[in-house]
């Protein structure tokens, strides 16, 4: 298995004031571009920064993803954020350490070596001197830029880091406003777009009067296929909004009715291109091929709180207030809408519910803007109804992987996978469009791009290629035109193509007769990778025998090959239906920045993805989405939660890796191969429901 | 039309249009903002609030319907259940995002209001009426029976 090497550091601003701001007096201001999902980084990056700084954390205070204070930084996308905005913070701090100490040792005519840092303050010989980083800072230069020279503390002297910080702000989330959708701005109006019935459809006809006579209506806005209305309170939008959707008249393309999902992925032309291939034209061994496909609907975000954006036009350009992943990209695109220069757009990060991928975060904002030139100057808030986010939000694309693989003597020594998938990467921006559900209903100039995959091992391709030592044939299928609207959703291709890889590890387990846990240690030599999967086994009581109509299974993946290491082991009991009855996950994300941080989204992760495995898929009638309510997608409930452990094993000689997306494929494989086990037949097809439950009993 | 009620102790009064929800009077009119709109359909419990003590969806709740009633939101609840909660939330870190958390902590303070000491079955089954998405169940459930451990230590 290749070593990673340590993420480049990103292409962004070197100048030292561009992420650090002393002006108020005992505080610390950190400014990132980085912004809080949930997933708990301005914590981990601010517990980074204190190190550096032998700072108290409440001593820092952040700024995070305000395009016109943040220094720019790509997306928070790819549970990268650990991996290359933790070690830039890192060395800019260490950086700002540096400078404060030269400033004070010239004060105090000491050499910077002499003095220590605690709580910014001073010391000399454990005596403190009476200046403070606050009361230097004239003597220091933030304009200058850091090139990466200051040396950084060392791990043994950690105080914060490796320790589990509480998150930031959880308190006010109980108590009172916290989220976008609590914002209320002077004057500001509601307002919602009607969103299209199918992607091709053609507005014929809008009977735009009888709404704008409706009480509280303040404007109608149409634009080709665009229809969006501003009222001036939620209730008058709400009951305005009832009226809108039977004032339309749509054309809609012919469409494939009657044909699933799979189907359609199917049946529409591919690009191939293999990843790799070990196998040269040989055939399987003698002991012949095992093979089965296994499929992933199309998956939906599902955040409790729905997508809300705010905009207010202004004379110079606009303000807005997002909860994107990608502020700057939402920026660029604002400015392009609005035919202005970028810095004359501010996009402001305020949290919203949940995010695991691209949401309708930035199409709600860009509505808001959308409907704002109707109101010039005054403040627009749409917020999306839940049937909007069900039709209207990105979705994970559909998949298929074949896999054929041939044992001998106990080992796999033939392995052909095939994965095939539409894209999974259609953010703002990408491949030159706005890529956003207004703007495309408004004008021909701003349709989205041509959906394109990103390159090999990410996408589709996302651990495709198996981690196991043996020689593999790994062939990507693109689906350009799925005639869905699809986005990054949580680990990418990685779901499906680990929940193959691993189901066919215990199919050919199977066949050689060997305990599974041990049949995966025999294709591994990376003693990370192992470490995960004893203690996994270990935690779980893998060899205790199950009761009747138990069974467990384990799953495993080190994320992209490259990342953290994941192990999980499921525990289910299957009737009709499945029933978890324990969950164990182990992670290896090498240092440990904040260990309950890391427990949380393991375990946040772990519990998705059983709720993807067991009950989610998008309805559909052919290419039309047809989901009202949450009755149409139901996800996980508390009832079906088991109980659950998630162990880290940390070395801090290694890097931090990311740890968002690591635990979904292996539990996927974990409870497909727990289900296996306790019904003695496979289940290939996700979600595995009670009517796929009934079916693999009766064939 | 005028409606009057308690909301967390206080007679209000609010002007809204017949139908109007509770939900957004909560939130518009009274300023109550940790009460959350999720869904609009009763499905996901974002908006759960009491009324006369008693679980309610405040988005399928009109206004009108509530004259003369108890109506106790989120930040409104007090007393040692509604603190055990709080430090309990806080102290194990539940939730994830959070945004599901407000609506959780009434369904979990009606529970421990009338079984302080659930078991976990029975915090399953009373917290089922709320969805969480960021899965983030397993701390929740640990919150609310560290809660129960608090309580069950006060009463001794």
């Amino acid at each position: 298995m290749a070593t990673a090497a340590p993420a480049p550091l990103p292409a962004t601003s070197r100048r030292l004031g561009d992420w650090f701001d002393l002006s108020t007096p005992g505080k610390v201001l950190l400014k990132t571009g980085k912004v809080e999902l949930g997933q708990g980084i301005l914590t981990a990056l601010l517990q980074i920064a204190a190190e550096e700084l032998d700072l108290e954390l409440t001593q820092m205070e952040v700024v995070s993803g305000d395009t016109g204070l943040s220094p720019f930084e790509a997306g928070t996308v790819g549970s990268m954020s650990i991996e290359t905005s933790g070690p830039f913070v890192r060395q800019a701090a260490s950086e700002l350490r540096r400078r404060l100490v030269n400033a004070a040792a010239m004060r105090a005519q000491v050499q910077p070596n002499d003095l220590a840092t605690m709580a910014g303050g001073f010391t000399r010989d454990g005596e403190v001197l009476p200046d403070t980083f606050w009361t230097v800072l004239g003597d220091v230069n933030l304009d200058a830029a850091f090139d990466g020279t200051a040396p950084l503390k060392r791990h043994e002297h950690y105080r914060l880091v490796g320790t589990s910080a509480p998150a930031l702000a959880s308190k006010a989330k109980l108590t009172g406003a916290a989220f976008i959708h609590d914002i209320a701005l002077p004057g500001m109006l509601h307002g919602r777009v009607l969103r299209k019935p199918h992607a091709e459809a053609h507005l014929e006809q809008f009977e735009a009067e009888s709404i704008r006579r409706r009480k509280g209506v303040v404007a109608v806005v149409v634009e080709r296929d665009f229809v969006g209305v501003l009222a001036q309170t939620e209730h008058d939008l709400d009951k305005a909004m009832e009226k809108v959707a039977a004032a339309a008249n749509w054309s809609v393309p012919p469409d494939e009715r009657n044909n699933t999902v799979l189907e359609i992925l199917r049946s529409r032309p591919s690009v191939d291109a293999v990843l790799r291939d070990d196998l040269g034209g040989e055939a399987a061994g003698a002991s012949g091929l095992v093979e089965a496909t296994f499929t992933k609907p199309l998956i939906g975000h599902g955040s409790i709180g729905p997508s809300c954006g705010i905009a207010v036009i202004r004379p110079d350009g606009a303000e807005l207030w997002s909860h994107s992943q990608t502020v700057f990209a939402l920026r660029d695109q604002a400015a392009r809408v609005l035919g202005c220069a970028p810095e004359q757009i501010r996009v402001r990060h305020v949290q919203g519910a949940g995010c695991y991928g691209h949401n309708g975060a930035d199409d709600a904002a860009m509505d808001a803007l959308l409907l704002g030139r109707a109101v010039p100057g005054r403040p627009v808030r749409v917020q999306w109804s839940r049937r909007d986010e069900l039709i209207a939000e990105p979705l994970g694309s559909p998949m298929s992987v074949r896999v054929a693989a041939a044992v001998t003597e106990g080992r796999i020594v033939h392995w052909e996978l095939e994965t095939r998938s539409g894209a999974h990467v259609q953010r703002p921006g990408w491949n030159g469009g706005i890529n956003l559900l207004g703007p495309a209903a408004i004008s021909d100039d701003w349709q989205p791009a041509a959906q394109r995959d990103l390159p090999a091992h990410n996408g589709g391709t996302k651990n495709a290629v198996s981690a196991y030592a043996f020689p593999q044939r790994v062939v990507h299928q693109f689906v350009p035109a799925m005639p869905f609207r699809l986005s990054a959703l949580r680990s990418l291709g990685a779901f499906a193509n680990v929940f193959a890889i691993e189901s066919m590890m215990d199919q050919t387990a199977e066949v050689a007769g060997i305990d599974p846990v041990a049949f995966r240690l025999a294709h591994l030599t990376d003693a990370r990778a192992r470490a995960v999967i004893e203690r996994a086994a270990a935690i779980s009581g893998w060899n205790e025998p199950s009761p009747e109509g138990f069974g467990r299974g384990i799953g495993f993946a080190r994320f992209k090959n490259s990342g953290t290491y994941c192990a999980v082991v499921a525990l289910v009991e299957v009737e009709e239906q499945i029933s978890l009855r324990g969950l164990w996950g182990v992670v290896d994300a090498g240092l440990a920045i904040n260990p309950d941080g890391i427990i949380a989204q393991v375990e946040g992760g772990i519990i998705q993805a059983a709720s993807w495995t067991l009950k989610e898929a998008v309805p559909t009638d052919g290419s039309f989405l047809t989901a009202e309510s949450w009755r149409d997608y139901p996800i996980l409930s508390f009832a079906e939660i088991p109980d659950i452990q998630v162990d880290i094993i940390s070395d801090p000689a290694n890097e931090p890796t990311g740890v968002g997306e690591v635990s979904l494929g292996p539990t996927a494989g974990a409870i497909g191969n727990a289900v296996a086990a306790a019904l003695g037949a496979r289940i290939c097809d996700l979600p595995m429901t009670r009517d796929r439950v009934i079916a693999t009993l009766m064939a | 039309m005028s409606t009057s009620f308690t909301v967390n102790g206080e007679p209000v009064t609010v002007e809204t249009d017949s139908n109007s929800t509770l939900l957004l009077a909560l939130r518009n009119e009274l300023g109550l903002r940790a009460t959350r709109f999720g869904c609009g359909a009763e499905d996901c419990g974002a908006c759960t609030v009491l009324i006369d003590g008693h679980l309610h969806y405040s988005c399928g709740q009109f206004v009108e319907d509530t004259a003369g009633k108890q109506v106790e939101t989120a930040e409104g609840l007090r007393g040692p259940v509604a603190n055990a909660l709080r430090d309990a939330f806080f102290e194990v870190g539940a939730g994830q995002c959070r945004y599901c958390l407000s609506g959780v902590f009434v369904s979990a303070y009606e529970l421990l209001t009338r079984d302080p000491q659930p078991e976990r079955g029975a915090i399953r089954a009373a917290l089922s009426r709320n969805l969480c998405r960021c899965g983030a169940h397993a701390s929740i459930i640990r919150g609310v029976e560290k809660a129960g451990a608090t309580l069950a230590r006060q009463e001794r």
